[in-house]
């Protein structure tokens, strides 16, 4: 067992600035990393030592694995964790910071390299006994013997070309007879549009949820769960709302789905945190999607339902302590919901906007997190990462949750910046969501109900801004013109255009 | 969105006694309200609008104003940067629609495209975003090359003059 007195964040923004926070009550030393561009930079500001990767491209120099550990060994850091997303999921840079004799806070290379690879993974689940969907992969493409594979799989059935994209390339077939003609079709649209007519045949799941299982095991041998999370709301595949527990499970159902995960974990003897998606049916049914090997985004929903401080187990685990607890005192308490702020623009089919942030409203409380590394003046550039925040609200029940995250997404305002946040707010509004009526295809489905255009200004907000531009206006020309500032009228006023 | 002009034409007030006591005209309603400037916060003020209280926060952009007001941000631009803005879009160009790394092109001088046939593609945020012909065209010329790095509203593709 070795005690960490210091470790080195190869990440940056609000994660970074997340495992600092639990670094800093545990008495361990803090490294940053950070781009000169980001030199200044909220996150950089509250680690202990700070070091430079140069100039440019976020993305390479964060994925500058050689560098990292060499900049982790100069500063004597003892461990690196690597956060979500760049070298987190990468077997080769967990083996390299191991090589370079330092620890690396996340799983073994051979864990990380099973997950990675997501056929593989399957095909491992499989022989473990874990439902994944039922499907047809192989090279095999005689029309016959495809359909035959069709009717082992079940219906409803997608038909999907192998190098498909887009919706080309795509049928569904709800009952056997009109097998023949989707797969004729499907097979003439992926030749005209990928120039390759494989097909692979799937399970179609017509309203499917996004529930995945926070695990965590210890090198003792213990593999425990924290319970569910609901991501369901999707956009481009990409996550923006996630909640913990998830509204579809009743008692007998999430024992079901955290019993599998268990399973899983314990069988690959895994070692710190992870996260197993499925993919849930409507008839109670789940499939293994995939299993992400590090701290998920989305790890603060279960931080506030559970109370466990997960960054924390990951630390004590990495020291190759033994977790102390049993799985019976991990209980789910209250209800939590997390949005993803972004800098996009939802009334422009979600394009980047860039920008100076001007001003950010702190909707912190006892019951709401706000887990960002930006503050007013910051530049939004197109270097970035999109996201920009997440907002995680607590609630003793779903309703209360909701209302508070809500009120926090008022209060920050990201003035400066277009957001998605009116966007996010709009899908908590909804009455799908408040039913707990969320799957995959939720933004989709709602769409009209969730655009953001929808918000117009009062006739008392419109007054209040010509009020207020008007006043501006004015203090800008006494400013100018100290003389002529007792002119009581706006008729000089040049106008102005209200979005 | 729906778009609210405002010019001196449809608006007309007067400021009263103070700074503070603001009277505003609009859609010939009149409008009577208070603002308190709150010392700790530059761009923050509460104000009183017909007997309810509340508070408002107002910064200055490089075009206008933005506002948050009952959790909703509100833009107004200066009329002068919405024309010059609009002024730059035509048929006859396609324009950057935010800056980024270009990182396919997909046509070339002389190619007949339709409306909607994919022009290139430009990435930013770790997103990419494809540029689509506004109509059927010719195209005359194409401006930069995979890698290279654009600002936003720069002409990218350059298409045959609209007939009139």
């Amino acid at each position: 067992m070795k005690k960490i007195k210091k470790i080195l964040v190869a990440n940056r923004g609000e994660i970074a600035l997340r495992i600092f926070k639990t670094c800093k009550e545990m008495g361990i030393a803090t490294v940053a990393l950070y781009i000169e561009e980001e030199k200044k930079s909220l996150y950089v500001k509250k680690a202990d030592e700070k070091r430079s990767l140069g100039e440019g491209n976020l993305r390479q120099s964060f994925l500058n694995s050689k560098k990292i550990i060499e900049i982790a060994k100069e500063t004597g850091a003892d461990a690196i964790h690597p956060g979500y997303g760049f070298l987190s999921e990468n077997a080769a840079f967990s083996e390299a910071v191991e090589g370079a004799g330092l620890i690396f806070i996340g799983p073994t290379k051979d864990s990380i390299k099973m997950m990675g690879d997501k056929k593989g993974s399957k095909e491992h689940m499989l022989k473990l006994g874990i439902p994944v969907i039922p499907g047809f992969h192989g090279d095999d493409q005689n029309p016959e013997m495809l359909k035959k594979e069709a009717s082992k799989i079940g219906l409803p059935l997608l038909i999907k070309a192998s190098a498909g994209g887009g919706g080309k390339g795509m049928r569904i077939v709800e009952k056997m007879e009109d097998f023949d003609l989707g797969l004729e079709g499907a097979k003439r649209e992926a030749m005209n549009s990928f120039g390759d007519d494989r097909m692979l045949l799937e399970r179609y799941l017509t309203s499917p949820r996004h529930i995945e299982v926070q695990m965590m095991s210890d090198t003792h041998g213990n593999h425990f769960h924290f319970f569910e999370r609901e991501c369901s709301i999707q956009r481009r595949h990409q996550k923006i709302v996630e909640e913990s527990p998830s509204p579809a499970l009743n008692s007998d159902q999430r024992k079901k789905i955290t019993d599998t995960a268990v399973k899983i974990t314990s069988a690959m003897n895994y070692r710190g945190a992870g996260t197993i998606e499925f993919i849930y049916d409507t008839d109670g049914s789940f499939y293994f999607l995939e299993m992400n090997t590090r701290l998920q985004v989305e790890h603060p929903v279960t931080e506030m339902v559970t109370g466990f401080d997960l960054v924390k187990l990951q630390i004590e685990v990495a020291e190759g302590e033994k977790l102390h607890f049993s799985q019976k005192d991990i209980t789910q308490r209250g209800h939590a919901i997390e949005v993803r702020v972004c800098a996009e623009d939802p009334e422009n089919e979600f394009l980047p906007s860039i920008g100076k942030l001007k001003y950010l409203g702190d909707p912190t409380s006892s019951h709401v997190r706000f887990e960002s590394a930006l503050s007013e003046g910051d530049d939004i550039t197109i270097n970035f990462d999109p996201m920009l925040a997440k907002v995680v609200a607590f609630g003793i029940n779903r309703i209360e949750a909701t209302e508070r995250l809500i009120k926090a997404l008022e209060t920050c305002g990201f003035l400066g910046l277009t957001t998605n946040s009116e966007y996010l707010q709009q899908i908590l509004k909804t009455e799908g969501f408040k039913k707990g009526d969320t799957y995959t295809h939720f933004v989709k489905s709602h769409k009209s109900e969730i655009d953001s255009k929808k918000i117009k200004a009062t006739k008392n907000n419109l007054a209040l801004i010509l009020g207020l531009s008007q006043l501006s206006l004015k203090k800008s020309t006494s400013k100018k013109e100290q003389a002529s500032a007792a002119s009581h009228s706006w008729n000089n006023l040049t106008g102005f255009r209200l979005y | 969105m729906k778009e609210i002009i405002v010019d001196k034409n449809i608006i007309s007030g007067n400021i009263l006694s103070s700074l503070d006591l603001i009277s505003v005209e609009h859609d010939k309603e009149n409008f009577q309200f208070k603002i308190k400037s709150c010392d700790h916060f530059e761009s923050y003020r509460e104000y009183e609008l017909e007997g309810i209280k509340g508070k408002v926060v107002v910064t200055s952009t490089n075009e206008g104003h933005e506002y948050l007001i009952e959790g909703h941000r509100f833009v107004s631009k200066n009329i002068k940067n919405v024309k010059s803005a609009n002024s730059l879009h035509s048929d006859d160009q396609v324009l950057s629609p935010m800056p980024g790394k270009i990182i396919k092109i997909m046509v070339k001088p002389g190619d007949k495209i339709k409306k909607g046939d994919a022009l290139l593609v430009l990435e930013a945020m770790k997103m990419e975003h494809t540029l689509k012909s506004p109509r059927d065209a010719e195209v005359l010329k194409v401006n930069g090359k995979v890698g290279e790095m654009v600002q936003g509203e720069v002409e990218l593709v350059f298409l045959d003059k609209t007939k009139k």
